[in-house]
């Protein structure tokens, strides 16, 4: 449990550089924004190790295990499926698009849909696409899967049916971290205006960025 | 303040503490050392000496030119700051001329990027010396978006006794005239002057790192994040780019290039390290898109040292090919590589810098240090590279000789007759004396940027703010 506290303090602190860096002189520096992802992935892919064999000890053999609480939900949210060159080699995936894959997997409910990871690239075009309500066959993931899922294998990809447990219980739990001011509104504005516009300097840094702060603030 | 005048009109420069303090300069023959060890003695240093830092004097680069005798510094308010080394005084042959402050210019301004609402930072990343092919000085500077070339030029005589004008430039009442005089050059006191010849601008959407000018002196690549381009020096408007890893989707984005360089003596050869701790090298006679490298370098990360951020101390944060072309050196965060260039698989030596904070990673990533891009540089002779670390320690290691040694930049050890006291960090358990623990680090003074002079063992050292020069002890 020492390395799941360790790389939840890991995520949390990374998420605060990310943030931080935005109002650094001269815009976020892609490098930077790159190198924080991957601390970020590597804490993640750790914390799902450390937790799946905790639950395999705790809970027994149930599917859609009660071990899983709001903070695992989080951090499988906190975290898009990127650098997504995991995302991209997954194999399940029949849509074409990278973007799509991570829209999906990440946000099995219309509820979230709209404000959730709408990665900046995509054309506005996609979002009639995202708000279906009922996810493409393709992407269902049967518990028995879930289970096999490996975390490492990088794409945050949790059993829908327990997503969106976990999800309603989320509601209930405590609010978003304190580190991270509430920054929804301006965020669709940002939407708004940034699809479709070619990349800036910052641009991988901000759609990392963004994204995983549209999740975060998203619940 | 100091007004100059360049190509472009008169521009207000803002005098970097470097070029108006005074400089310390001794000349040292201390106590005999031993054998063929050289030993370093402080020669000079420049900068304000107050521990308040403005943020405008942060070095952020040093720079030899090819003769070794200008030295140029640029620092993140924008200045370039060059020194020139004085003659050698015959009368004590012993002594190396000392570094004298010889132009100081305002070489970037801060920008604003109305586009993208983004300020663009004046902040000088890198300085490249041109061979000098005239009597002027030419070098480019670069900040993240926008190179320039600037001519140095000395002015030591002026035209006096012009027909038609008085002394001040004023014109004569033309009723005065009454002889013909012809205007003759009389000497004056030495004029340095500064102009940006070349602006090369609007070619990278990412922040450039790295500049180099290539060996047929007439073209030069500039990296940023995600691509490299070739310019000629004379062309402004235009330049090509020779490789593009930017992936169609950035949300799969893996590797940034971090530093580029030509080879020293191959005109068709360059390299690029990535943040992922490979090198790639790409002859451009291949096609016109490198995107293909000719040679991958690539060390199989050794699986017991993985961490949260194994991944990030691999990224590269300098390469350098040696002074014969046969060798590079790349500096990732714990430690230094040499690469044979006809070795893909591994590097022929590896140098630990500071193995001490792997168990720290941490708290370097909490406090930011674990960003860090330190350079390396070799001396003249290949035989020796050097590359700087925390506590304003800085390390040299004898390829040669499989010695190294940790010195440090201080003031403390900036004495009259002292020759630089080796320093020891201990790692863990019992601290010898004169030992430093590592917890005891000052992580904030840290020496990123070093320089060798091209032929002497004469280096430049620059801590936060303050730039020093040492050089080996001549009986």
């Amino acid at each position: 449990m020492e390395l799941n506290a360790e790389a939840k303090r890991i995520m949390a602190l990374s998420l605060g550089k990310l943030y931080s860096s935005r109002m650094h002189r001269g815009g976020m520096k892609l490098h930077r924004s790159l190198q924080l992802s991957l601390v970020m992935r590597s804490a993640r892919d750790i914390y799902f190790t450390a937790k799946l064999e905790s639950d395999a000890e705790a809970a027994g053999r149930q599917p859609g295990a009660p071990g899983e609480d709001e903070e695992v939900a989080m951090v499988t949210e906190a975290v898009p499926a990127q650098p997504a060159g995991q995302a991209a080699a997954d194999p399940q995936q029949s849509e074409t698009g990278t973007e799509a894959h991570t829209e999906t997997e990440l946000s099995p409910e219309p509820s979230c849909a709209p404000a959730v990871t709408q990665p900046l690239t995509e054309a506005p075009s996609n979002v009639p696409a995202r708000t279906e309500c009922k996810p493409k066959p393709a992407q269902i993931v049967t518990p028995a899967d879930k289970e096999n899922t490996s975390p490492g294998s990088g794409s945050a990809v949790p059993a829908l049916a327990s997503d969106r447990h976990t999800r309603k219980r989320r509601g209930n739990s405590a609010a978003e971290p304190e580190f991270l001011p509430s920054k929804k509104a301006r965020m669709e504005q940002m939407k708004g205006g940034e699809s479709g516009l070619h990349s800036g300097s910052c641009r991988g840094g901000v759609s990392l960025a963004s994204a995983l702060f549209r999740t975060i603030v998203a619940f | 303040m100091l007004l100059v005048e360049d190509g472009l009109g008169i521009c207000v420069v803002h005098l970097s503490p470097l070029s108006l303090s005074l400089s310390l300069s001794l000349s040292l023959s201390g106590a005999g050392g031993g054998g063929n060890d050289v030993q370093w003695c402080f020669s000079q240093v420049k900068g304000a000496i107050d521990d308040d830092v403005a943020e405008a004097d942060i070095i952020s680069t040093v720079e030899f030119n090819h003769s070794g005798e200008l030295l140029a510094t640029g620092d993140k308010g924008g200045r370039v700051v060059i020194f020139q080394q004085e003659p050698e005084n015959k009368s004590q042959p012993q002594c190396r001329g000392e570094y004298n402050v010889y132009s100081t210019f305002q070489s970037h301004e801060p920008e604003f990027d109305y586009l993208k609402s983004l300020e663009i930072e004046e902040k000088i990343n890198k300085i490249r010396w041109l061979p000098q092919k005239n009597a002027a000085q030419f070098l480019l500077s670069t900040n993240d978006k926008t190179i320039k070339l600037w001519k140095i030029s000395e002015r030591d005589k002026r035209p006096e006794g012009y027909n038609l004008k008085e002394e001040d430039g004023r014109y004569r009442d033309p009723t005065t005239v009454t002889t013909l005089r012809v205007p003759v050059f009389r000497p004056m006191d030495l004029m340095v002057e500064a102009s940006p010849r070349r602006v090369f601008a609007n070619a990278h959407t990412y922040h450039i790192n790295s500049i180099s000018v290539n060996s047929d002196y007439e073209t030069y690549l500039s990296a940023d994040d995600l691509r490299v381009n070739l310019w000629h020096l004379e062309i402004t408007d235009r330049s090509f780019n020779i490789v593009d890893i930017k992936p169609a989707n950035m949300e799969e984005l893996t590797e940034v290039i971090t530093a580029a360089e030509f080879h020293p003596n191959q005109c068709n050869t360059f390299v690029y390290s990535s943040s992922k701790g490979t090198i790639r090298l790409c002859d451009m006679r291949e096609s016109a898109l490198c995107d293909k490298h000719s040679k991958l370098f690539e060390e199989p990360e050794d699986p017991s040292n993985r961490s949260f951020f194994s991944e990030i101390i691999s990224s590269i944060s300098d390469v350098k090919f040696s002074h014969n072309g046969r060798y590079m050196m790349t500096r990732d965060y714990l430690s230094v590589k040499i690469w044979d260039l006809n070795m893909e698989s591994r590097p022929v030596e590896t140098y630990q810098v500071h193995e001490y904070l792997r168990s720290k990673l941490c708290s370097l990533y909490e406090n930011d240090c674990i960003f860090d891009k330190f350079e390396c540089c070799w001396n003249g002779n290949d035989n020796v590279v050097m590359t700087g670390s925390y506590n304003n320690f800085f390390r040299m290691f004898d390829r040669g000789q499989k010695k190294d040694v940790t010195l440090e930049a201080s003031r403390e050890s900036s004495k009259p007759r002292a020759v630089l006291k080796p320093r020891k960090v201990s790692a863990g358990g019992k601290r010898k004396k004169d030992e430093i623990s590592v917890d005891s680090l000052d992580f904030n003074k840290k020496i990123l940027h070093t320089a060798w002079h091209p032929q002497e063992n004469i280096i430049a050292v620059a801590t936060t703010n303050n730039l020093y020069i040492f050089q080996d002890k001549l009986n």
